[in-house]
């Protein structure tokens, strides 16, 4: 059986490989060639001309062996297991680099064929060790697959007396990725992989024949955010997991389909799990968000999910140590702070974790008390229109749809930082299409080309008045759809709102002149997977300082951004923590509640494009933690103030009547405010001068040991960062 | 006794009729001897009307303390014995021993009285265990040849299911490894 299903295989055509549906949508629609006829394995078959022997073969369901090929890197043709025999052709051919022609006559099953694929995994095996028991890849190994199924029935190997099976010595390419290079087949993907998608030139291939090496050529890092795609890739063993080493057998483990939550972009994953415990996360394909690839923090984070956690609800003693209590005394004691404040000094943060339900929980057990200060950590403007148009804070172009652009403008973003998919989109727009980049920031390292404007927030204005007279304004006003990302880091500081504004009115401008009405031009791009749901539900974007210092109670959702601090409160204010790491937000407060992380819960979580998805759970939550949207509830009882909803049916009711779309699961509304948003702003005359600089995080992949503790913005990550032992 | 010749005989009548035979040869004798019997139990009439069980219980009683303290010893131990004293451990056990009970009951043990009710086996010393076991006869002081050095170690009772019992140290990693949040100064 090989690694792809049939369902995939059979979207190899070039024009399915595209991202379906929204993706298509704007797409030209060129004159189709006429489509010629082959016949696999005499099944006729109407293909367009330049496609491959393989993908028509896939079109009528046969799949053919393959090493090497892969839908979504340039065809290799070097592992010669997709051999066919082509009638009237002297030789078998190689079916992954073969045009079809007119009237080709394929066969599959053919002696001729079987003998081809027999010698050449005869050929593979002879160089293999035979360490199958004790290799990480046994049980999802493509070798092993289809040497049952494709291979010769018995050895004629007898060479192990004599010359031996070649050895090749083992790479470091750093603490994500094993090599066992004695496994490697040649067949470079994982070259291929590296210098299309990651953009990073470092693997290639030494020598030749028996002695060619796949590897780095001087010893260094695979320093890639999206390093670990080519585990993924890799058919064999060569390339193997180094954190999930010798951890556990595919059969054994289960595999829970859930949504990443360590990025804005909502990354669709599966969750391998054994005995109450996430072993690894693997993509899962989603064509409109993470194709089949994943960033290496989605990837590499899990084991920060084991450390580090709130087990058990504390309460902190008269000293101010937290100690160990039941739910119910943790429940009762923050029950009673609540109860003694006035709503006005109820303030509740929501942190970057915070899934959609417990957001509206919270909010209604608030509200309910009669407070209105509910924020979250991640500031946005609220100058003119604010966060009232879902339009202001979205990624409207959707992600997929980055490609069909054909101009894009990145203003104080580092995107390969911030959604390594993202600009991984990007990147294949740049290489494969005629997309061009050009940045507004610092200048950063993107993985491909762009156009540096400069690092000054006034160019935005300049754009946006048609003053400049940079040729990135004509190249603007030329495109066909062009595309605005706007990072949200640059909206926390007094100029945001000006940037936002001008950056809206650019974006009107270029969509005022638009042949394709539909396209949208203006994106912001969030930094964390709860700040939409959490606007989209009318949290406030930022907690500012004056709410913090009236403050008698404050409830952090997962908060530990660093807004909230002690200094920043009244002394007598009570901190409650609910989350599921022990980290700043839990530091400083008087109650904490264990909640679920995002593998442990069903949740929502809206992505940057305002597209809702459940995280499913994969294991329980650990000690006497429970789902966030539960503790909220039962405590909102014993508050007095009894939420009307006791199931997560319930909750998601409430859900879709804040907001329909927070239901929509998988889908994304269209956003058309664009224009009223930015009248509002207009009317505000809030524009003023910017000079200042763009500053955005520094392109860090994540390697482990590189990163201090508390430099990383991610919790869990903290957490898996703190301890490199276990590495 | 001397044996009578009766069981001597071979080819006898049976047992029946030999005892009918043997009455009314010996029946005299045997009529004395009766008689003798009797006339001895009527002269410990006491222990014929089973005062002597009588004394028995109010030397109990007396060993044990008196009425409180025998009610005491009653309620801690189930099982109220006299017996001598045999000796006693350094934990302050004492062992006793009385013929009179049948074999297998007549050496015991009274925990000391620091165990109060949380007394168990594991508590005699392994010299004690020997002479409370039936093993031998001979209480540990009065055994010459039991050996005696600096390095032996002093007995200590079985703590399992307490505080003080043994847990081997685990070698796998907890699955999950909690937060400790950092103890605020006691200032």
């Amino acid at each position: 059986m090989l690694r792809q299903p049939l369902s995939k295989a059979l979207a190899l055509s070039p024009c399915a490989r595209l991202a379906p549906v929204t993706g298509r949508r704007y797409a030209q629609v060129q004159a189709q060639p006429e489509k010629v006829e082959v016949f696999i394995d005499d099944k006729p078959v109407y293909v367009l001309p330049g496609t491959t022997v393989l993908q028509a073969a896939a079109l009528v369901g046969v799949e053919i062996p393959r090493f090497c090929y892969h839908e979504r890197l340039a065809v290799a043709g070097n592992c010669r297991m997709c051999l066919v025999e082509v009638e009237k052709s002297p030789k078998p051919v190689a079916a992954c680099a073969m045009p079809v022609m007119k009237g080709m006559r394929v066969k599959t099953t053919s002696d001729l064929t079987r003998k081809a694929r027999e010698g050449v995994m005869e050929f593979l095996l002879v160089n293999h060790p035979l360490d199958c028991p004790i290799c990480d890849q046994g049980g999802e190994c493509d070798l092993q697959d289809q040497s049952m199924a494709f291979g010769s029935d018995k050895s004629r190997f007898t060479d192990i007396h004599f010359s031996g099976k070649r050895a090749v010595e083992d790479k470091d390419v750093g603490p994500l990725i094993k090599t066992v290079m004695t496994r490697c087949i040649h067949c470079t993907r994982c070259i291929r992989f590296a210098s299309e998608v990651a953009g990073i030139d470092d693997l290639g291939t030494t020598g030749r024949g028996t002695d060619m090496q796949v590897g780095t050529y001087v010893e260094k890092m695979f320093l890639s955010e999206l390093s670990g795609n080519v585990i993924d890739l890799c058919p064999v063993g060569a390339l193997t997991s180094k954190p999930y080493s010798f951890a556990a057998r595919p059969w054994e483990t289960r595999r829970i389909d859930s949504i990443d939550v360590l990025d804005p972009l909502g990354s669709n994953i599966v969750v391998a799990t054994r005995t109450n415990e996430v072993l690894r996360i693997l993509p899962r394909t989603n064509e409109e968000i993470n194709e089949e690839w994943l960033a290496d923090k989605s990837r590499f984070a899990c084991d920060g999910l084991k450390r580090q956690r709130l087990v058990t609800p504390m309460v902190a003693d008269s000293r101010g140590n937290l100690t160990p209590v039941e739910w119910e005394d943790a429940i009762v004691a923050a029950a009673q702070a609540i109860r003694d404040c006035p709503p006005e000094k109820l303030v509740a943060v929501a942190g970057e974790m915070a899934d959609a339900e417990a957001l509206v929980s919270l909010k209604d057990l608030v509200n309910r008390l009669g407070g209105e200060h509910v924020y979250t950590e991640q500031s946005f403007p609220l100058a003119g229109a604010g966060t009232d148009l879902r339009s202001s804070y979205l990624f409207n172009t959707k992600i997929a749809n980055v490609e069909e652009s054909d101009f894009v403008l990145l203003i104080g973003t580092n995107v390969r930082f911030e959604a390594p998919l993202l600009n991984a989109r990007l990147r294949k727009a740049f290489i494969h299409k005629e997309t061009d980049v050009a940045l507004i920031g610092p200048n950063v390292d993107l993985t491909y080309e762009y156009m540096h404007v400069g690092d000054s927030a006034s160019i935005v204005k300049e754009l946006a008045s048609g003053t400049s007279n940079h040729e990135v304004l004509k190249r603007l006003q030329s495109a066909k759809r062009p595309v605005l990302i706007l990072g949200a880091d640059q909206l926390k500081t007094p100029e945001g709102a000006a940037l936002l504004a001008y950056t809206q009115e650019l974006a009107l401008k270029l969509q005022g002149k638009l042949e394709d009405k539909e396209w949208k031009v203006l994106n912001v791009l969030q930094r964390n997977a709860s700040q939409v749901a959490a606007l989209d539900m009318g949290y406030k974007p930022g907690v500012t300082a004056d709410a913090l210092k009236n403050a008698k109670v404050v409830y952090l959702l997962g908060a530990d951004g660093g807004q909230v601090t002690r200094e920043s409160l009244p002394k007598d204010c009570v901190v409650i923590y609910q989350g599921h790491h022990g980290d700043r937000g839990a530091s400083i407060a008087d109650v904490v509640f264990p909640g679920a992380a995002y593998t442990e819960k069903r949740a929502t979580f809206v992505n940057a494009e305002g597209r809702p998805q459940q995280t499913l759970v994969a294991v329980t939550p650990p000690g006497k933690a429970r789902e966030d949207w539960k503790i909220i509830r039962a405590l909102s009882e014993v508050v007095g103030a009894g939420l009307p909803y006791d199931t997560m049916d319930e909750v998601r009711e409430r859900l879709a009547d804040v907001s329909p779309t927070l239901v929509c699961y998988g889908e994304v509304q269209d956003n058309n405010y664009f224009a009223q948003a930015q009248a509002l702003t207009q009317a505000l005359h809030c524009y003023f001068a910017i000079k200042r600089r763009l500053i955005s995080p520094e392109c860090i992949p994540l390697l482990y040991g590189a990163l201090s503790d508390e430099g990383h913005p991610v919790v869990v990550l903290r957490a898996a960062l703190s301890d490199p032992v276990s590495m | 006794m001397a044996r009578h010749p009766i069981h001597k005989a071979v080819n006898s009548p049976s047992p029946d009729t030999q005892i009918a035979i043997y009455y009314k040869k010996n029946s005299q004798w045997i009529n004395n001897q009766l008689f003798l019997v009797f006339a001895y139990k009527m002269s410990n009439i006491a222990k014929y009307l089973a005062l002597d069980k009588v004394a028995n219980f109010f030397n109990i009683i007396k060993q044990n303390g008196g009425i409180r303290g025998s009610l005491f010893k009653l309620y801690r131990q189930d099982e109220l014995k006299d017996g001598q004293l045999v000796g006693e451990d350094n934990y302050g056990n004492k062992y006793f021993e009385n013929p009179r009970y049948f074999y297998g009951r007549n050496r015991w043990v009274e925990y000391s009285d620091k165990f109060y009710m949380n007394y168990d086996g594991s508590q005699v010393p392994a010299e004690w265990f020997g002479w409370l076991h039936y093993k031998t006869d001979l209480p540990p002081h009065l055994d010459p040849n039991r050996p005696k050095y600096k390095w032996m170690l002093d007995w200590n009772e079985n703590l399992s299911g307490t505080t003080g019992q043994y847990t081997p140290y685990s070698t796998t990693r907890p699955k999950i490894e909690a937060w400790q949040p950092k103890p605020k100064s006691s200032v």
